[in-house]
């Protein structure tokens, strides 16, 4: 069983690690803006627009899909769906949502939230995450050169990652197991050659 | 004008890193993971590597204990980005074969004054 301690540690570590990009991004679009003797440079202002918006999806995830406010009372997978084109919109790989609006408890949003953030990290060179659905069950599919779900992420996800190897880039996925297996949301994995599945499945899952 | 190779699975990171490098007068390869990076390195040997420690296909640390078997592999001086201040990771890196470490986010001071104490700018 992890310490709360070191639970909030690592998941401080992930947020901070997700937020490097973009405020790298506006640290140098402010140098260049102030080394430009007041001219308007488009890569200072392209950098610029790219980390504020960058950390405005990664702010908006993080507080739905980890924040504590939210995470009571009935929904329906629509409620991820603005978290997730938001995010997607800042990250390499394409979003496809093609789910109808199936009813489900909050939590359970929050898991389907995080396993879109899992499907991106499955495509190190881009590809496309597709959401479909039934009553019952969720399955996201990444598709992509390369796609591959790591050893570590899966382990995490199960719960089986052990504490040893929990780190800030692990703690997604384990939070994401914890998170499902809370809400009663069964959690599995399919891998063939450059795809991933990641399928939740739950009784809760209604149309 | 010495060489060094940009290793970020960030694009943005990259671009961030190169405009900075560019300013030292340093001319510029990039690399989107440890593969490329290795691969790069395998075509001609950068003089600098400004190495990010998470990545897929292959991580820092994987590149760099790789990099540090090649033939001439020992030449290039190598500054490795983390996010986190966690003394076991970075020292993990500097025994691997890392000459220095900077924290991210940088600006263009941070940059240049950790290469000037690895002694490559």
């Amino acid at each position: 069983m992890i310490e709360n301690t070191r639970l909030t540690a690592l998941v401080a570590s992930r947020i901070c690690h997700d937020m490097v990009e973009p405020m790298s991004a506006i640290i140098q679009g402010l140098e260049m803006i102030k080394g430009a003797d007041g001219k308007t440079d488009p890569d200072a202002l392209s950098l610029l627009d790219h980390g504020v918006g960058k950390a405005w999806a990664k702010l908006e995830f993080f507080r739905f899909a980890m924040a504590g406010a939210v995470a009571e009372g009935d929904s329906t997978i629509d409620e991820g769906r603005e978290v997730a084109i938001k995010l997607y919109s800042v990250l390499k790989a394409e979003l496809k949502w093609n789910v109808p609006a199936i009813a489900m408890p909050r939590p359970a949003v929050r898991v389907i939230v995080n396993l879109l953030l899992i499907a991106n990290e499955c495509l190190p060179r881009g590809g496309v995450v597709e959401v479909t659905g039934q009553a019952g069950e969720i399955v996201i599919t990444a598709t992509g050169p390369r796609a591959k779900l790591r050893e570590a992420t899966a382990a995490a996800l199960k719960g089986d990652a052990g504490d040893e190897h929990l780190s800030g880039h692990t703690i997604q996925p384990t939070l994401t197991g914890l998170l499902a297996r809370q809400g009663g949301v069964e959690l599995a994995a399919r891998e063939s050659e450059e795809k991933i599945e990641l399928i939740a499945r739950s009784e809760a899952f209604k149309l | 004008m010495k060489r060094c190779l940009i290793v970020d699975d960030s694009r943005v990171i990259r671009k961030v890193a190169r405009r900075i490098l560019e300013d030292m007068r340093f001319e510029i390869e990039e690399a989107a993971d440890g593969l490329e990076a290795l691969q790069a390195c395998r075509r001609q040997m950068p003089d600098a590597i400004l190495l990010d420690w998470t990545m897929p296909v292959m991580s820092g640390i994987e590149f760099l204990r790789q990099l540090r078997q090649e033939p001439r592999g020992d030449a290039p001086t190598v500054v490795f980005c983390t996010t986190e201040n966690d003394v076991e990771k970075i020292a993990e890196a500097i025994k691997a074969g890392a000459d220095e470490y900077m924290m991210k986010p940088f600006d263009s001071d941070i940059l240049a004054s950790k290469f000037a104490e690895a002694g490559i700018a």
